[in-house]
């Protein structure tokens, strides 16, 4: 069998289908539906992860089919393709995902109103999510990277807070600015591009990334003597247009301010959606469609790219360590720990780039963790303000050993997930210097201030909230209140903690997967970037 | 002797272009069959299905016109044209007039009033509509502007309650009169240098281009007074929102998707006049800057009607501005008059058709059964009719082009017909255009979810329920929808079949 791409994309939608057939009297069994498919999602996936590592490198479970195939006379063809493929950049990113919405179905037990409308736009979601990471056709890609903005608008405006309404458009309207701007590079790129087999134009994105395939006088071309636009290189606004459009969804300063806003309103599994996956769609679409398209602009801007990167770490490590609401904190700290990943990026060497992935599968299992965990105690007392709690450690014991796991792999702790990543992108900025000279050391020292930073605001929240004496702000109501554990907070908390542990220990795990693909990327990104650039700048002279 | 030969030559085309109007006939048959059975019998329920009949008719009447070759054919020595372009048009058009007619007659409403004419007229609108699209002449482009506006105020006037909406009605007139005095202005001005009101003369355009240059832009300005008010397009859009407010729903299924389908048709046989096409490359006329003129059209027609939105109150009058956004939209697939922006401006009508026809139904389902008119009558809709609310989110998800709908579909379409056109040019208006749209389609998102959020985030404040379901609209609204998600995902047969036809 040989479609399982399209079996992972359209399980959830034919759910979604199912669900909306059933009476709402039925509302008991939507959740255990949405469980029963997020798990096999996860199955699926986690067989295609082990047989990717069977043969870890090129593109794998390829589908091929003709979707929108029009014939414009003179213009020559429409073709858009239903082209799904994994390789080692996505392969982990996709079972994360899986993973994630697996979590996420078994902490959406909190949602009490509307079950139907809930589980059904969850799993639309999850279709979308599992679409992004699996086309290969740009045209395909845009359709399921939009695709998932009508469900989490609903998802967050229904079901989030008391200013759930600001938040859910604000996301919306960041988003979709981003994403319109990038349907014009894409359509600019599309008549630029030439699939060599059949001459016509393309949106397949393996034929983006090759130089040849350019028609030589069109906008996007290398080779092009004109290809400027108010005095600047086509090609590197394109860079530009799409850097910001995965910058938001990252998302990075100073595109961030959906993401706290977001977080605060949405209800604990659609954080958990959005910090776990929805954050990493915005590097795995910088590293695939930014650097893959345009490897020329991705070395002229690296500098740049590395500073925001820096900026960000820096940033959202300031900021978590001001925030006083729980959930706001990490929220900051996500801001902080992805400007890793796009360091790591930046410094486009093995290193680096491995990190990064590392990282966005680590941070997604950890910011699931930890907003799983924002959410245990604000289910039970509905506050999650640090200072209203203090000496949680007395009434809750187990959970406070979760935590400490959360926080301790999150600020890079030796032997957890959290270290691996934030070391390998590291090392990456610093070798940087001397491999290709892209970003100074400096970013690097500054970036380990970020970890210093990170290290301060969770010991000291640690010690606020956990430590001492019990003293909180509802008194002895919420003695009674704070619980322990209940037996599916274990059910999802034990694998996350396992997993956090397991990559600690054995990073070969993902490194495994990921390896191979990135070395060539790398390397590949490398000698064409240099080469366009070269042309581009005998011809453009700029 | 050659007085003579002409005379006979007149007479031959007449007499070979009567039997290109036959669907205008049976038209003409059927709203004369409606007048006497409404004149004369007291059971006039039959009249709905015998017009719905007789536009069905028409419409298989000018399918049958479908031909194999793309040849414009000269009707009446030139008064009028017809093409395969124009009969999609007219296919179109006539799809908008059985939908309206389909669900007019489930309007209680319009049932009390005992209107019969608001059915027997349609025929006699469709065809006023049709000569629109065909006319290749001034004096039939004025003819038919005129008639097409004449039905338009009767159908206004007719949905006529209260003062509110004579008062619509009127300024209806009275820009519509505006707009017909500039064009009739801008006829005689181009008639005078030129010294031929055909369009199609040969000499036309050699014998105008003679004319100063200052009179060439006004002559031509005037006249696109006229057909922007058709297409309700900057800064000829002032009376639609006030006609929207005061027009019944019902009627604006008609009146915001017929006139504008047909104004697009002329614009493009106007266009078609001034452009030659030469080694599959369009050039237009070069005494006139028609890429520039359309594009800051276009550019302010996106700005006021998107921007504008964002204060509406009211329901009608957003949905007023947010077709004026659209109708920005359309014109970006004129601006290059490529093969491929023809297609993209018919796919797009079939969409803005599909998604207006469905949102003016919705609205008008929660005019009957909520009474809400103002958007803040939306609060809380989704508890009380959920699949329609549901449904509308859908429709305006489209309109903000969303994937995988159609307007998308049909958005992607326009943004590659005008980029193709901006790097045939290198025109940078073009492009100004092309970021104007990516922005007002980021502002259309907002304006079109206030609604959305009054539905489904926020407390009904006090809603009205009329007891009775009105199942029958879902029975017309699904098909809409389904539609709409259809030619979303899978647009190739209709664009493919579209394209065949007409390039």
């Amino acid at each position: 069998m040989n479609n399982w791409l399209s079996i992972l994309i359209f399980l959830p939608i034919a759910a979604a289908l199912i669900l909306l057939l059933l009476p709402k009297r039925a509302s008991n069994v939507f959740r255990p539906v949405t469980i029963v498919i997020s798990l096999l999602q996860t199955l699926i996936a986690t067989y295609l992860y082990s047989q990717y590592l069977k043969n870890p490198q090129g593109y794998h479970f390829v589908e091929r089919a003709d979707w929108i195939n029009l014939n414009l006379g003179t213009f020559g063809r429409l073709n858009i393709d239903y082209f799904l493929a994994v390789d080692g950049l996505s392969i982990g990113l996709l079972l994360l995902s899986a993973f994630v919405m697996f979590i996420a179905a078994i902490a959406s037990n909190e949602i009490k109103k509307d079950p139907k409308a809930y589980y059904t736009l969850f799993l639309l979601l999850s279709a979308a999510i599992m679409g992004v990471f699996c086309a290969l056709d740009f045209f395909l890609f845009y359709v399921f990277y939009e695709l998932m903005l009508l469900p989490m608008y609903f998802l967050i405006g229904m079901w989030g807070g008391p200013n759930r309404e600001y938040a859910s458009i604000k996301f919306f309207l960041y988003t979709l600015f981003g994403s319109i701007f990038m349907l014009l590079v894409m359509i600019g790129l599309y008549f630029s591009v030439i699939d060599p087999v059949t001459g016509e134009h393309t949106f397949n994105m393996l034929y983006m990334m090759d130089a040849a395939n350019y028609t030589k006088d069109s906008y996007f071309s290398i080779f092009s003597t004109d290809a400027l636009l108010f005095h600047y290189p086509v090609r590197f606004l394109g860079f530009i247009v799409l850097f910001i459009a995965f910058a938001i969804k990252i998302p990075t300063i100073p595109l961030h301010t959906w993401l706290p806003d977001a977080h605060v309103e949405a209800p604990t599994p659609v954080s958990i959606i959005l910090a776990g996956v929805l954050l990493k769609i915005g590097g795995y679409g910088i590293i695939r469609i930014c650097y893959g398209i345009f490897p020329e602009a991705a070395i002229y801007f690296s500098y740049w790219i590395g500073l925001i990167g820096v900026v960000s770490i820096l940033y959202g490590a300031f900021i978590a360590l001001a925030s006083t609401d729980l959930k706001r904190m990490i929220a900051y700290s996500s801001i902080s720990h992805m400007g890793f990943v796009i360091l790591g990026i930046a410094s486009l060497t093995s290193e680096g780039v491995n990190g990064a992935i590392f990282q966005m599968i680590s941070h997604g299992v950890l910011s699931t963790m930890l907003f799983y965990l924002v959410g245990v105690i604000y289910l039970r007392v509905q506050d999650r303000e640090i200072a209203a709690f203090r000496g949680l450690a007395q009434p809750m014991p187990r959970y406070t050993l979760f935590v400490v796991i959360a926080f301790f792999a999150s600020l890079g702790l030796p032997g957890l997930s959290g270290f691996i990543g934030e070391a390998f992108t590291l090392i990456g900025a610093f070798k940087s210097a001397s491999v290709n000279a892209l970003l100074p050391r400096g970013f690097a020292i500054l970036a380990s201030v970020g970890i210093l930073i990170g290290a301060a605001y969770f010991l000291w929240t640690l010690q606020r909230m956990f430590f001492g004496a019990p003293r909180f702000k509802g008194a002895q109501e919420w003695h009674l209140k704070l619980k322990d554990l209940t037996a599916t907070e274990y059910l999802v908390l034990i694998p996350l903690a396992l997993i956090t542990i397991l990559l600690g220990i054995f990073p070969s795990l993902l490194f495994d997967a990921s390896n191979n693909t990135i070395n060539a990327w790398v390397h590949e990104t490398w000698i064409h970037g240099i080469a366009n650039l070269k042309s581009m700048q005998s011809l453009l002279k700029f | 002797m050659e007085l003579y030969q002409t005379l006979q030559s007149l007479v031959t085309s007449n007499n070979l272009s009567w039997k290109f109007l036959i669907p205008e006939y049976s038209l003409l048959f059927f709203f004369l069959l409606g007048l006497f059975i409404d004149l004369f019998f007291k059971n006039k329920k039959w009249i709905t299905v015998l017009m719905l009949v007789g536009v069905s008719f028409s419409g298989f009447l000018t399918f049958q016109q479908i031909s194999a070759s793309i040849e414009i054919q000269q009707l009446f020595n030139g008064m009028l044209v017809l093409s395969n372009k124009i009969i999609v048009f007219k296919l179109l058009i006539t799809l908008v007039v059985c939908l309206f007619i389909i669900f007019a007659s489930t309007d209680d409403r319009i049932k009390k009033q005992n209107t019969a004419e608001y059915f027997y007229l349609a025929p006699l609108f469709l065809i006023a509509l049709n000569m629109l699209c065909m006319s290749a002449h001034m004096l039939t482009i004025y003819l038919s502007v005129e008639m097409v506006s004449l039905f338009s105020y009767g159908y206004v006037a007719l949905s006529i309650k209260d003062k509110s909406n004579a008062e619509s009605g009127m300024k209806y007139i009275l820009f519509g009169l505006l707009a017909s005095a500039l064009l009739l202005y801008g006829i005689s001005l181009m008639y005078g240098f030129a010294g031929t009101l055909s369009l199609q003369d040969p000499h036309f355009l050699a014998w105008f281009a003679k004319a100063p240059m200052p009179i060439i832009a006004l002559s031509i300005g005037l006249m696109m007074a006229g057909f922007l008010f058709k297409i309700a397009a900057a800064p000829f859009h002032f009376y639609a929102p006030d006609v929207y407010q005061g027009t019944s729903s019902t009627t604006l299924v008609l009146l915001s998707v017929a006139p504008k389908i047909a104004g697009y048709a002329l614009f493009a046989n106007f266009l078609g006049f001034f452009s030659f096409k030469i080694f599959n490359q369009v050039l237009f006329w070069p005494m006139y800057n028609w890429e520039t003129f359309l594009s800051v059209i276009a550019i302010m027609t996106l700005v006021i009607g998107s921007f504008v939105a964002l204060s509406q109150t009211n329901i009608k009058r957003l949905m007023a501005y947010a077709g004026i956004a659209q109708t920005g939209f359309l014109l970006m697939g004129l601006i290059g008059y490529t093969s491929i922006g023809v297609i993209a401006l018919l796919f797009y009508l079939l969409a803005y058709l599909l998604m207006n026809t469905a949102a003016f139904m919705l609205i008008s389902y929660f005019e009957q059964q909520h009474e809400a008119y103002e958007l803040a009558d939306y609060k809380g809709l989704v508890r009380k009719s959920p699949l329609a609310s549901i449904l509308l989110v859908v429709v305006f998800a489209s309109f903000i082009g969303l994937p995988p709908l159609v307007g998308f579909t049909g958005k992607f379409l326009l943004f590659s017909a005008s980029y193709q056109a901006y790097v045939a040019s290198a025109n940078p208006a073009i492009l100004i255009t092309i970021i104007t749209a990516a922005i007002a389609s980021i502002v259309s998102l907002f304006y079109y979810f206030i609604i959305i959020r009054n539905m489904f985030m926020q407390e009904a404040t006090w809603v009205k329920v009329n007891k009775e379901e009105q199942n029958i609209l879902y029975l017309l609204v699904l098909p809409l929808i389904l539609a709409i998600i259809y030619f979303g995902i899978l647009p190739s047969n209709i664009i493919s079949y579209i394209q065949s036809i007409i390039a």
